[in-house]
């Protein structure tokens, strides 16, 4: 017992902080109904104005810290909650998914710009001195972590108990009647916001000393707190609490263990993400409901208009397809062969996020072990094409696992689901002998086909083409035969479906299982183009920005995938300058998050360019419009 | 003195103008009965004026001030009191919370809730005894019941009632019309939307008939016997 009392100590001090950002996580998500994907974006670029003001300014640091969490991250919250979410009154829970996703790679791309990649080292502010309880020596700071979290936590629930509670709980139960009663629900609405982005703040300024201040690895880790909210199954504040100091323990203790075990070294911080990933799948259903009704549909609901096949279209990309290898350089050409891979990428994503609205978010999972795949069944002397097969059918049951939350969630709990799972896969299974076995690298060799050698760039770029339009016609033939309808139509209505005898789950694991095989396949195809795979261009955050692309583009139709894939590979290929290269992200991030709820992202704008509508949703100042638009649907 | 005044008030959902100038006039202290048959704009009219829809052109005027651009809120503290059609109850809350957010109280535990609930309790004993239940539990008529507190809890000078008996069994509807004429005896004025059309011209003071967003009969209701008021239902409804 004596050896674990020092890791239980530092867990507590751990799961204090993320107890900080779950239960500001909670928070918000209760009173508004938004999950704030963004939440740990948000801490993060609080905590560097805290760095800023304290090492760059040179300000006391009680007094960087108050500015960081009283002034800088409520303003976030306020402009966040008034100037991105009202505007979204009425639209479906995926919508909200994106515009908070968009909202993180946005902000992380910023920050990125702005603080350039390395980690910043902060001087320790909290005591460093110990002192000793039976067993064990106890740090100040992490006494006072644990004191920290617990006034917070006290203070939230008292808070609750006052009128401010329950004038919340109204606002969530119905927003108009509270209207009605002369609630200011937008005044409760952003007060939420402002507790839950102060709460973020606080948790990102306390680990800065612990970890450093740095973009990537501070919305990382607040993002940890998804699990602890997860167990409070997003609106309990106690379990919460209880849940994140279950996790850092937990978590504390298991680096112990993986002292013994080294091939689990993911494991530690995984935890967080396997209970995320587990109380979503294995609660009983209808537990996680969503709080909010936003689910009414708005006139001319998102997305759902292209159903024709396009014939035009693919045949043109072939034409094209055909013709541009003889005008690229080989630089280039080796571009336009990765273009070519991600459309296939795109346009499976877009099976998910577009045609069924189910934001999927571990898409980057199935191409990475795709790729593995493929080079370990070829190291073990399978024959190529026989390979690139099998390693999507591999992939398959693996899609079929990711559709068990999807028969089960829906909206904003699928893509937490997804989304936990990718980062379980990237921390456990990419080093297992099922994913890189523990290289950083795989290398995959071009092989000779019935005697033509695709060693050449050029006989490569044909391969890939052939099989990328085979990927897409079958793509497109699901998209406007019985499945493809299935599927919009749950999108549309899954009770609707069910009435009509429909059984659900067959068309959700299908599609899965289909998207996952096609991902696998451009995955191969992909690691076949740069001889290699690397585990790190396959990071789960990948999947996050993929959306947010793809969701730019047109998330619908196969214009948007192809869209897609030249505006994120080729774009910064063709402007090479640093500038462009760096704010491509934070371009994705705002573009998605104004273009979350288009019929169909920039192809949707071109094909039928409706501006005034355009104008109207994206536009906050008319938000009684929208709102009336939304008591239609109501009523009628 | 008019205690509410529209003038030319036009609104609608999104493209579709629902109500086409409106000019209607509710005086301090009296009772108005709105009626119309099914889409004839009767709902719209009242979130109108409550700020639930915005007013696309014309204006709302209430105690002598414009607030046509008001939010529900801002428009609900100056006194316009909307019990919407359906169950205006926060389900998920208990029937004291419900009070609580009525009365625009601190807290559970404060004067103004005690006298919310003695308010509440006093016109509808039943509520007393479900206080901490959760309001959706309670029948329909109690919700109804609940719902109309609000009327009674806030000093409201003007109700706004859309259909309050719809789907209620006949003593509860005789409750709600009691209830009705005790809010008159206040000195409060109601705009009441009504589907007991007898009934509710019984008790007004003025009657409107609404159709197809534009009102199409102002009168007293001695001018409107119990026929010509058919006939007009009927002419709008073929």
């Amino acid at each position: 017992m004596r050896d674990y009392l020092p890791y239980i100590v530092v867990g507590l001090g751990a799961g204090s902080v993320y107890a900080i950002a779950a239960m500001g996580l909670v928070v918000t998500y209760k009173t508004s109904g938004v999950f704030n994907f963004a939440h740990g974006a948000v801490g993060m670029a609080a905590t560097f104005a805290f760095y800023s003001l304290r090492v760059d300014a040179g300000w006391p640091t009680w007094l960087a810290a108050a500015v960081a969490v009283l002034a800088v991250a409520p303003a976030m919250g306020v402009a966040i909650d008034r100037l991105l979410l009202r505007r979204l009154v009425g639209a479906p829970s995926s919508s909200y998914v994106v515009v908070s996703l968009g909202l993180l790679v946005a902000l992380q791309g910023l920050f990125l710009v702005i603080y350039g990649p390395a980690t910043r080292r902060v001087e320790p502010f909290l005591p460093q001195s110990t002192f000793r309880l039976p067993g064990v020596n106890v740090g100040w700071d992490q006494a006072l972590l644990v004191v920290i979290a617990a006034a917070s936590g006290l203070g939230l629930a008292l808070f609750f108990r006052t009128r401010f509670g329950i004038l919340t709980r109204a606002v969530v139960d119905d927003r108009d009647l509270s209207e009605l009663s002369r609630v200011n629900a937008g005044g409760v609405t952003s007060a939420s916001w402002v507790i839950g982005c102060s709460f973020a703040a606080l948790s990102g300024v306390l680990l800065s000393p612990l970890l450093g201040v740095d973009a990537v690895i501070l919305t990382l880790l607040v993002i940890q707190a998804f699990g602890a909210a997860a167990v409070g199954r997003l609106v309990s504040l106690p379990l919460t609490y209880a849940g994140a100091l279950a996790i850092g323990v937990a978590a504390s203790l298991s680096t112990k263990f993986v002292v013994d075990h080294p091939s689990l070294q993911g494991l530690p911080s995984s935890l967080p993400f396997i209970v995320l990933f587990a109380v979503l799948v294995f609660s009983r259903r209808g537990k996680f409901a969503e709080v909010s009704r936003t689910d009414l549909r708005v006139g001319g609901s998102v997305g759902l208009a292209v159903s024709r096949f396009p014939t035009r279209l693919l045949v043109g990309l072939a034409v094209l397809g055909v013709v541009l290898p003889g005008r690229l350089d080989s630089g280039r050409l080796l571009t336009a062969t990765a273009v070519v891979a991600f459309a296939l990428i795109f346009s499976s994503l877009g099976l998910l996020v577009g045609m069924s609205r189910q934001v999927s978010l571990c898409h980057v999972v199935f191409v990475a072990l795709g790729a593995t795949t493929l080079a370990r069944l070829l190291d073990g002397g399978v024959p190529y094409l026989l390979a690139l097969l099998l390693a999507g059918l591999i992939l398959v049951p693996v899609g079929a696992v990711v559709a068990i939350p999807a028969i089960r969630l829906s909206g904003l709990f699928l893509a937490l689901a997804t989304f936990g799972f990718g980062v379980l896969a990237q921390n456990l299974v990419y080093q297992t002998k099922a994913g890189f076995g523990g290289k950083a690298i795989l290398t995959i060799s071009r092989p000779d086909l019935f005697g033509v050698s695709l060693r050449g760039d050029e006989a490569y770029y044909f391969f890939v083409l052939l099989v990328v339009l085979a990927g897409l016609v079958a793509i497109e033939v699901v998209r406007v035969t019985r499945l493809g309808r299935i599927l919009r139509a749950l999108a549309d209505s899954p009770v609707a479906m069910q009435s009509l005898g429909i059984n659900p789950v067959v068309p959700r694991v299908l599609v899965f299982c289909f998207t996952a095989f096609l991902g696998a396949v451009a995955g191969g195809l992909l690691g076949t183009l740069t001889l290699s795979v690397n585990a790190q261009t396959f990071d789960f955050f990948q999947s996050l920005l993929w959306v947010t692309v793809l969701v730019t583009a047109g998330p619908s139709s196969l214009a948007g995938a192809v869209t897609a894939a030249v505006a994120l590979v080729w774009v910064p290929t063709v402007f090479t300058s640093r500038t462009v290269v760096q704010w491509q992200p934070v371009a994705f991030g705002v573009a998605a998050i104004f273009l979350a709820q288009s019929r169909n992202g920039l192809v949707g704008l071109v094909r039928r360019p409706d501006f005034k509508r355009l104008a109207e949703r994206t536009s906050w100042r008319l938000g009684s419009v929208r709102r009336a638009e939304r008591l239609e649907e109501a009523a009628g | 003195m008019a205690l509410l005044e529209l003038r030319q008030l036009r609104s609608g959902y999104g493209r579709a103008e629902t109500i086409r100038s409106v000019d209607l006039v509710v005086p301090s202290a009296s009772t108005v009965v709105l009626l119309g048959p099914n889409g004839a704009g009767k709902t719209t009219l009242l979130k109108t004026i409550a700020g639930l829809v915005a007013a696309t052109g014309g204006e709302i005027r209430f105690q002598d001030q414009a607030l046509t651009r008001a939010s529900a809120h801002r428009r609900a503290r100056r006194g316009i009191c909307l019990i919407p059609e359906g169950r205006g109850i926060f389900r998920r809350l208990s029937v004291r919370e419900n009070l609580v957010v009525q009365a625009d109280a601190r807290g559970l535990h404060q004067p103004p809730v005690t006298r919310a609930v003695e308010r509440a309790a006093g016109l509808f004993p039943v509520l007393g005894r479900r206080l901490d239940q959760p309001a959706g539990t309670l029948s329909g008529g109690e919700q109804q019941m609940l719902a109309l507190a609000r009327a009674f809890v806030t000093d409201a000078p003007l109700i706004l009632a859309d259909e309050l008996s719809m789907g209620l069994a006949p003593v509860v509807v005789d409750q709600i019309f009691d209830a009705i004429g005790v809010l008159r005896s206040e000195g409060r004025s109601v705009l009441l939307v009504e589907q007991y059309v007898e009934r509710a011209v019984a008790v007004a003071d003025y009657v409107y008939i609404l159709n197809k967003g534009r009102v199409v009969f102002t009168g007293l209701p001695a001018e409107c016997s119990s026929s010509a008021v058919f006939a007009r239902y009927l002419q709008g409804a073929a």
